[in-house]
């Protein structure tokens, strides 16, 4: 698709771009290149096939196909399927005949394709639909032309114009050489939504087919001749450098070529991934720590509390006055395919094959490590194993850069998993949320006072309720962990402080928590979702002891989100029994992908409700893999119901949008079952203590060793008491019993080895109990 | 040392501690086989080993000559198998990258127990993330293959 750019008439393109500008929209017109007869020609010799390129979205090809072109990057949110069809239903495409393909980085063509914050189909249908339309009149113009009746007497259908009141038809295929002559229309119509064929529609990603046999290219799958992998020592501390280095072992593992001092680090360039990884684990580094060597995650919330300070003061009415505290841990982004970037030097040329969410900055990024002007940078952005805000940040592609140059070798640049997360350069901040709130004598709020303290940058806005002049105040503490974009930024956090003190508000006003919510509703759409969750939850149902119901309600990026979480907790275990989404999402594109994206907010709110977290000790990420960053998986995934609510508006936000209220939701649900109110993320077990009469104790105090472990389960009893009767038990996620034994007498011994070998891989609760204590810990069989 | 996959004899001269993912991935280019972790944490690396989903991460390709190994790719050239025809019906993919993992691991449970119920799925499938949180229509997917 590239070298189209090189034969457009810049004559033909100042024409369009004035006439499109007409319609008034503000839209980003650098995409729009038009039609270009020379250009049909020229394919028309190279391939056989003859082309019609109306704009730089599309091309419809003399034998019917029609290719749509996405700027934006795909990581898994179905971008390009949601803007396809929005072309194809515009220009009345064939869906069976449509082709989409990604286009490489260029600001000229596509305007900005970073992909972020939710703006992809926000940003992007109005043009797309245009994209579209403008084809449908071409065709049409052609179509009338051809037959000399009026316009007025064709319509488009499925990839062919008819004659309204005769039976001649001609498909677009047909019709693309004489469209590929004819002016770009100045008047273009968009359909309304009584038309709309695919726009609405419920469309899986189009290449599911190529990820099911495993042939879709990802970033990290990118195929060169003389391919050569690199893989990177980091420095072990936030702002440790290197200050040398030898590599004398490293260099002795076959497959190992050289070695660098690349990535803030010692980068290893070898034959294959596995040699690289070697040559990383034998080198031996001397470190200048740095200057971050004292900071631990207490250090940080410290930091984050001291900045608290008095909250204001509540007004003279206020009866009762509510405040309290929340905390949100780090977290890292850990997407399945970890960072990597790969680049091919070539003279004065370069071509970089990538999974990013920003394809243009990485084009700006690898021509300034490289020193080869961006025009001269081929971007392939490639599919992403997912983003959620990490792919951004484009430090993969300064380090494969720089060492491909250093190198002399096309360059794969591979972050470990272990490096992915120990290396987020975008981390979700940690952040404390000090609420404060008053009721007087009716049952009214009668003023708010919310104060969020950021190890990093965030903000602080009002819930979509009529609240009496809400005071939302931020502030940053210590901000040496690095923190960026995260799903749903300061909504991630926030929304969890605001809604669970919502429920405590309307608990202490002897309110139901989601009737509390409807009566300050702030937004008729906010009370829609509400209404909706509460009949598809069957709200006023009781739930059996031991089990409870939580609600929350949101709104950001155009639309309205809110959850109900029914958990079950027994023992301190906690299982998510059900999770319910409504979502208005306004204006509907694609109702499968917005479901899609429902889905996986709740995973993630669960996860990171429940147990990731990033933790910080003498100056580093603790956490080193998925073993000790854990994510749900199959045996923990709560059955999920999403409804979605059509206003018929212009189209919110869907990434971001189904994240933030699943917290809330199941830490409402909890105090709901069992009245522990939850102010800490993640979860701890000990916090869900319920009808036990003994102490729980804090799940690190236990310790597994190898945790994950395999056929055998070392359970280090250092730090327990031993008094009385020791028992073990272990428990499945789901709080089922699958392993009990107790110890020998009088066991004083401070290690204990249990057969696992037929424990299926998966997570476990662990649970030690003596004369006065349960202790608890979460382990993992791999 | 001669390895088998897919159906085709590969002759290599490798470090038999190279785990079979780089063997996959690095010297015969099979990289529908997916790096996730590299210890054996979340499944994306999933392959058959005789009919019994493994993770290549943590297999050295040396314990694997005589065994007859399956890749996604092997499973068929047009997406006919039917985990692949299932995962297709339900629209299972959203970024992509796990998927190869999940449906060996669902391949595998699919021949261990061919009417797999709610918790045979759990069992089984729990080897795998997903961190775009599809595990619904995976759910759904396996009991439509399971459906046949
Ligand atoms: S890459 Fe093998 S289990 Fe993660
Ligand atoms: S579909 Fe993205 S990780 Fe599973």
């Amino acid at each position: 698709m590239e070298n189209y750019q090189n034969t457009e008439s810049v004559n033909t393109r100042r024409n369009f771009l004035l006439q499109i500008s007409t319609l008034g929209t503000g839209l980003i017109l650098s995409g729009l290149i038009p039609a270009n007869q020379a250009l049909a020609q020229l394919i028309k010799e190279k391939n056989e096939i003859q082309s019609f390129i109306p704009n730089v979205w599309l091309e419809v090809q003399s034998d019917n196909t029609v290719i749509i072109t996405i700027g934006q990057s795909e990581l898994g949110q179905g971008t390009r399927t949601s803007l396809a069809m929005a072309v194809a239903d515009e220009m009345d495409a064939d869906w069976a005949n449509v082709k989409i393909v990604q286009g490489n980085a260029s600001n000229a063509k596509y305007g900005s394709q970073s992909t972020g914050g939710s703006s992809s189909i926000t940003g992007k249908l109005t043009i797309m639909r245009q994209a579209g339309a403008t084809a449908r009149a071409m065709f049409i113009t052609a179509a009338a032309q051809t037959w000399n009746i009026a316009e007025s007497a064709c319509k488009a259908d499925a990839g062919y114009i008819l004659e309204i009141a005769g039976s001649r038809k001609l498909s677009y295929g047909d019709l693309s050489t004489k469209a590929a002559t004819l002016p770009v229309p100045t008047n273009l119509t968009l359909k309304t939504a009584k038309d709309f064929k695919y726009i609405g529609s419920s469309k899986p990603v189009f290449d599911c087919a190529d990820i099911v046999m495993g042939k879709t290219e990802f970033g990290i799958d990118a195929k060169v001749t003389g391919l050569k992998y690199a893989m990177a020592a980091f420095p072990p501390t936030i702002g440790a450098s290197v200050k040398s280095y030898d590599d004398t072992d490293t260099l002795k593992i076959p497959g190992v070529l050289k070695t660098f001092k690349a990535a803030g680090g010692v980068a290893v360039v070898a034959d294959n991934t596995y040699a690289a990884m070697q040559g990383v684990e034998a080198l031996k580094i001397s470190w200048n720590m740095g200057s971050n060597t004292g900071l631990n995650s207490d250090v940080i919330y410290k930091s984050l509390t001291d900045k608290i300070g008095t909250l204001d003061s509540l007004p003279g009415n206020t009866i009762k006055t509510l405040e309290a505290t929340y905390q949100v841990p780090f977290l890292a982004h850990a997407p399945m395919e970890p960072m990597n970037c790969t680049v091919n030097i070539q003279g004065t040329t370069c071509e970089v094959w990538v999974s990013s969410q920003d394809s243009q900055s990485v084009q700006a990024t690898v021509a300034s490590a490289t020193g080869i002007s961006a025009a001269n940078v081929t971007v392939h952005s490639c599919l992403s194993g997912g983003g959620f805000g990490r792919r951004s940040n484009v430090d993969y592609a300064n380090y494969a850069a720089s060492i491909a140059k250093q190198s002399g070798y096309p360059i794969k640049f591979l972050y470990s998993r272990k490096n992915d997360i120990q290396r987020d350069n975008s981390n979700r901040p940690a952040s404390v949320h000090a609420l404060k709130a008053g009721l007087d004598t009716s049952g009214k709020i009668t003023g708010w006072v919310h104060r969020g303290i950021y190890a990093g940058g965030g903000s602080v806005g009002s819930p979509p309720y009529s609240l009496p002049s809400p005071k939302n105040y931020q502030d940053a503490g210590n901000t040496t962990v690095p923190t960026g974009a995260w799903r749903s930024v300061s909504a991630s956090q926030c929304v969890f402080a605001i809604e669970c003190f919502i429920d405590e508000i309307a608990l202490a006003a002897a309110k139901d928590p989601l009737d509390f919510r409807l009566g300050i509703s702030n937004n008729s759409r906010v009370t829609a979702v509400l209404n909706e969750l509460k009949t598809r939850s069957n709200w006023t149902n009781p739930l059996p002891k031991g089990s409870g119901r939580g609600v929350s309600i949101f709104s950001g990026w155009g639309g309205y989100c809110g959850h109900v979480v029914e958990v079950t907790v027994n023992n301190g275990i906690l299982k998510v029994d059900r999770a319910i989404c409504v979502v208005d999402v306004g204006f509907a594109l694609n109702l499968f992908t917005i479901e899609s994206q429902m889905m996986g907010g709740i995973i993630d709110g669960l996860s990171t409700a429940t147990r990731a977290e990033i933790t910080i000790a003498a100056g580093a990420v603790e956490q080193t893999g998925y073993g000790d960053f854990q994510w749900f998986r199959m045996n923990e995934a709560p059955k999920i119901e999403v409804y979605i609510i059509h206003t018929g508006t212009s189209p919110s936000g869907v990434g971001e949008l189904g994240f933030p209220t699943v917290t809330p939701a199941l830490c409402n649900a909890i105090y709901n079952a069992i009245g522990v109110r939850i102010r800490r993320l993640p979860i701890s077990y000990t916090e869900l203590k319920s009808t036990s009469v003994k102490e729980e104790i804090n799940r690190d105090l236990i310790k597994v060793n190898p945790n994950p472990f395999g056929n055998e389960i070392n359970i280090d009893l250092t730090n327990v008491e031993k008094l009385g009767q020791l028992e073990c038990k272990i428990y499945d996620i789901s709080g089922n019993l699958i392993y009990m034994s107790s110890f020998p007498q009088n066991f004083m011994a401070n290690n204990y080895s249990i057969d696992s070998s037929n424990f299926i891989s998966g997570t476990y609760i662990l649970r030690i109990s003596t004369a006065n204590k349960h202790y608890t810990a979460k382990i993992q069989k791999v | 040392m001669i390895i088998k996959i897919n159906n085709k004899d590969y002759d290599l001269n490798i470090d038999p501690n190279m785990p079979l993912l780089w063997v996959l991935r690095d010297i015969l280019g099979l990289t529908g086989t997916k790096y996730g972790c590299g210890v054996g944490d979340c499944g994306s690396c999933m392959v058959l080993v005789d009919s019994v989903a493994r993770k290549s991460c943590i297999l050295p390709v040396s314990q694997i000559v005589g065994k007859s190994i399956t890749t996604i790719e092997g499973l068929s050239s047009d997406a006919s198998h039917i985990v692949q025809k299932a995962w297709i019906e339900a629209g299972v993919p959203q970024c992509g990258y796990c998927q190869p993992g999940q449906i060996m691991s669902a391949v595998g449970l699919l021949i261990a127990i061919p009417k797999p119920t709610d918790d045979d799925i759990n069992n089984a499938m729990s080897a795998n993330i997903c961190r775009c949180g599809t595990y619904s229509r995976i759910r759904a997917a396996i009991h439509i293959a399971a459906k046949g």
